[in-house]
């Protein structure tokens, strides 16, 4: 019926297609998220937008497709901070899922973030301990610190042996002790928007994905 | 005259089609990996196009393959390709399975297609007929492409969905109102009409394709600690595979000059210097 | 010379327009930044009602306990203007809440920046991150946990996540919750000092965008205008109406309407008439009328009119002679015939409405007197009219 009425009205904007158009650039129309939803569901979620379902059904199948805008558009953050922050709850919730099976109970967890940009870091970080507490893990909010000489020495080591060093220092200085352990989340390559885990216990690290 | 105008415009007619590309789910993602760069230098591909009644079939599978090769192997990869003839999975003739141990596919990337949408109104075509395409026809698909990219020993390492969505409008209104429009007032790169449908899906797909590839390779390395690679001797070279004598069932046959790559480096690829922690709160 | 000087002239112009370009670029980057702005800010809200809600049905303390808010932090990309806002609203709602029992202090040693020098070294931080230096230096407010707020914009979805951080010395985080909505769902727009639950919002939001009831008294002022025609040395006069009726939903929503009415129109010396009009419309803004914007319904409908006086001789098919003029001296001439129509009408919220349609009346095709605005040939459309409506 929609389509129907674009032609009869042409070159008209009232079906408020999110794809690019007259009114809408291509660029505009890459900012929103669509899924496609059966009428019934949709009507469901979006009761003020999509009509119900006729008590005696439809002629041929209908679905809609729901679309949302984004917050903020493609390109208002830099490319890589936009993408991991964009699913950045599913990211963390799969590797807190992970770092809870690797620790036996009564754990305490300490949680760090290692990321160039230091404000994505700590939100990266901050989903991180609240995902722990809400599955149940005892969390601290305090970030186990090194001294500045070996933050030096890790600097310049590759992310293989980096963070099997730490981890062995961790221990060593008495920062972590036995029944804590250190969850630390960060990206090994400049070029991939994907986050990374491992797990200091006991003076072991254990990467996780 | 009146016969060359009435061919004339029935021939224009017949041409104006606008089709409109939407991202609809991952395609509009930024990508971090640029494909020109080698990548996955010294990685074994497999890349398996199954084909699929709505979504694709054996010819655009094989289509698809050949252009997924061309875009691993610009970024260093050695790939074959395999197309199944049936959907259905399992073990298929050119498998990994059957490789020799020194060309073990690292990573096995699968692709299947499906078409989640599809919509025609024939009210909207007797409309554009009888209005001699002033209003346009519509006809509407939404495809996606499943993506999933398992190691040498199977375990599941990246899984995706891209969706696109494409409108085509079949009308000589729409079409002359468009290109007017990219022409007086869309900038550059914004424009709906001819092939651009074409490129910006391209340049998309192959941008996330290659992205997923990359954190697909990362992600090995990490599950294994970053064991050093072990170094593979080339074909041709002693110590190496002789070169095959016959394509594999389903390898793309020699492209003609495809466009020449960027050198890679020699270096091996090692991954920057962790950046320093996030520490105490900004 | 003159070459010259309109070179310089152009070149002088495009200098201004790049001059320009830049800032007006700029301008519109802050004017989208506010609005997206203005858009998180409501979304902001909902989720701190949300929060505050679950608060007072499942209060995180059993007894009142003092708290700081130790940090408020905003999605990435904004300013201290959003966090400010953000402060405000939820300063408002505890205090409005007293059932989530929480007390809001303030802790100057809290937030200020402290140096704590010792074996491993020296370290600059905010009292929160430094517990073993609150305790050493004395907590005078009693606050015994810090609250944190962060927002993030992930995808279409706004993202709150809330801990509450004991103050000892190992900062165990002693609650934490996540709260997620998008920015497609409408703002619930919760009262602060009554908030409700998500459902009963959501279940106020439907009453209200399916309407109180199926039924509208439309009153509408309406004009007819006619066409002269070339031929005639008389022109009709545009009808004044005044319409009375009733319309009623036919499905949710009022996507689809169904109305009728009756009108009466009269001039001084000249006609007295009424009208019997039924119509049925279709919203085509959309599938439900809109809360916010205009309603645009297309109609199509029937009327039977019927007119007395010396102004009925003009909805004749015969040019009135004077013997018909004789003739209507003491009696009154009575005209009855029907119309159809289709036409647009713009409503706002059921309540005002304009309306525009353009009619034809089989019946006078051959009327010597009512011209044609559009001659369609099988049938000729002379009427074109104009409604104003209000609805109770």
């Amino acid at each position: 019926m929609r389509r129907l009425i674009a032609g009869l009205w042409l070159f008209a904007a009232c079906t408020k297609d999110p794809s690019a158009g007259f009114v809408q650039t291509k660029a505009e129309a890459r900012n929103y998220d669509c899924q496609r939803l059966s009428q019934a569901e949709a009507h469901e979620r979006y009761p003020g937008v999509v009509p119900e379902v006729p008590p005696r059904g439809t002629y041929g199948s209908t679905d809609a497709l729901i679309c949302s805008r984004r917050v903020l558009d493609w390109g208002d953050r830099e490319g890589r901070d936009e993408a991991i922050l964009n699913s950045l709850g599913e990211q963390v919730s799969e590797l807190t899922r992970l770092a809870t099976s690797t620790a036996p109970e009564h754990t305490t967890w300490y949680v760090d973030s290692f990321y160039p940009q230091p404000q994505v870091a700590q939100k990266i970080a901050i989903a991180a301990r609240v995902g722990l507490v809400e599955r149940g893990q005892k969390v601290s909010d305090r970030v186990p610190l090194l001294g500045g000489g070996d933050i030096a020495v890790l600097a310049r080591l590759p992310p293989g042996q980096a963070y099997d060093l730490a981890c062995r220092r961790y221990f060593a200085e008495s920062v972590l002790a036995r029944g804590e352990a250190f969850l630390a989340l960060m990206i090994v390559d400049a070029r991939e928007s994907q986050l990374h885990a491992g797990v200091c216990l006991d003076g072991a690290w254990r990467w996780l994905l | 005259m009146i016969r060359l105008l009435v061919i004339s415009f029935v021939a224009a007619a017949m041409s104006a089609c606008v089709t409109v590309y939407q991202p609809v789910t991952t395609l509009q993602r930024p990508v971090t990996v640029d494909p020109g760069l080698p990548n996955l230098e010294g990685l074994n591909l497999l890349v398996r196009c199954v084909p699929s009644g709505d979504g694709a079939d054996q010819g655009e599978s094989e289509e698809l393959c050949q252009n997924m090769q061309q875009l691993y192997s610009n970024q260093g990869a050695k790939v074959e390709t395999e197309v199944p003839e049936e959907e259905g999975g399992g073990a298929t003739k050119g498998g990994f399975e059957d490789w020799g141990e020194k060309a073990k596919p690292d990573l096995v990337i699968e692709l299947r297609a499906r078409r989640l949408h599809w919509e025609n109104s024939p009210v909207l075509w007797a409309l554009c007929y009888a209005s001699l395409t002033l209003v346009p026809a519509i006809t509407e698909a939404t495809f996606a492409q499943d993506v999933s990219i398992r190691d040498a020993d199977g375990f599941l390492l990246i899984q995706d969905t891209l969706q696109a969505r494409f409108i085509r409008y079949f009308g000589l209104g729409f079409w002359a109102v468009n290109g007017l429009l990219d022409l007086l007032v869309r900038p550059k790169g914004q424009g709906l009409v001819g092939n651009n449908h074409k490129t910006d899906f391209s340049r998309d797909f192959h941008g996330q394709m290659s992205q997923l590839a990359f954190h697909a390779r990362m992600r090995e390395r990490v599950l294994k600690s970053f064991e050093p690679e072990p170094v593979r001797p080339v074909e041709g070279q002693e110590g190496g595979p002789p070169p095959k004598g016959k394509a594999k069932k389903g390898s793309a046959p020699p492209v003609t000059a495809p466009p020449a790559p960027p050198t890679p480096s020699r270096a091996p690829l090692t991954a920057p210097p962790p950046p320093p922690p996030s520490g105490s709160k900004p | 010379m003159r070459r010259a000087l309109w070179l310089v002239l152009v070149s002088t112009a495009a200098h201004a327009a790049t001059v320009e370009a830049p800032d007006a670029f700029a301008q519109e980057v802050e004017d989208a930044r506010n609005e997206i702005a203005a858009q998180l800010q409501l979304h902001a809200y909902d989720l701190l009602d949300e929060l505050v809600f679950r608060w007072t049905q499942e209060p995180p303390f059993e007894n009142e306990s003092p708290l700081v808010l130790a940090d408020v932090t905003v999605p990435v990309g904004f300013g201290s203007g959003l966090q400010a806002l953000i402060e405000n609203h939820f300063v408002s709602l505890l205090v409005k809440n007293p059932r989530a029992k929480l007390q809001l202090v303030h802790c100057p040693q809290c937030m200020a920046m402290v140096v704590h020098s010792g074996a491993k070294g020296t370290v600059v931080a905010r009292g929160v991150d430094e517990p073993e230096t609150l305790a050493k230096a004395g907590v005078a407010s009693g606050s015994r946990h810090a609250l944190f707020l962060d927002f993030e914009a992930e995808g279409a979805a706004l993202v709150l996540r809330v801990r509450i951080t004991s103050l000892e010395p190992n900062l165990p985080i002693v609650y934490a919750r996540t709260i997620s909505t998008t920015t497609a769902s409408p703002s619930l727009l919760r009262s602060e000092d009554k908030l409700k639950s998500a459902a009963e919002a959501r279940k106020e939001y439907l009453d209200l965008l399916e309407g109180k009831g199926l039924l509208l008294v439309p009153i509408s002022f309406a004009v007819r205008t006619y066409q002269p025609n070339p031929n005639a040395f008389v022109a009709t006069a545009p009808l004044l109406w005044l319409n009375v009726g009733i319309e009623a939903a036919l499905s949710q929503a009022r996507a689809w309407t169904a109305s009728f009415s009756a009108g009466i129109t009269w001039a001084p010396e000249s006609h007295v008439g009424w009208s019997l009009t039924g119509r049925v419309g279709r919203l085509l803004t959309g599938n439900t009328v809109s809360l916010t914007h205009p309603d645009v319904y297309a109609y199509v409908g029937g009327s039977v009119i019927s007119m007395y006086g010396t102004g009925a001789l003009a909805f004749r098919n015969n040019i009135p002679t004077p013997e018909d003029l004789k003739a209507s001296t003491g009696t009154t001439p009575n005209v009855i015939f029907g119309t159809l129509h289709f036409g647009l009408m713009a409503r706002l919220k059921n309540r005002i409405a304009v309306s525009a349609y353009i009619e034809t009346a089989p019946a006078l095709n051959g009327s010597p007197v009512l011209g044609n605005f559009i001659d369609l040939g099988f049938t000729k459309l002379q009427t074109l009219g104009f409604e104003v409506l209000f609805c109770f």
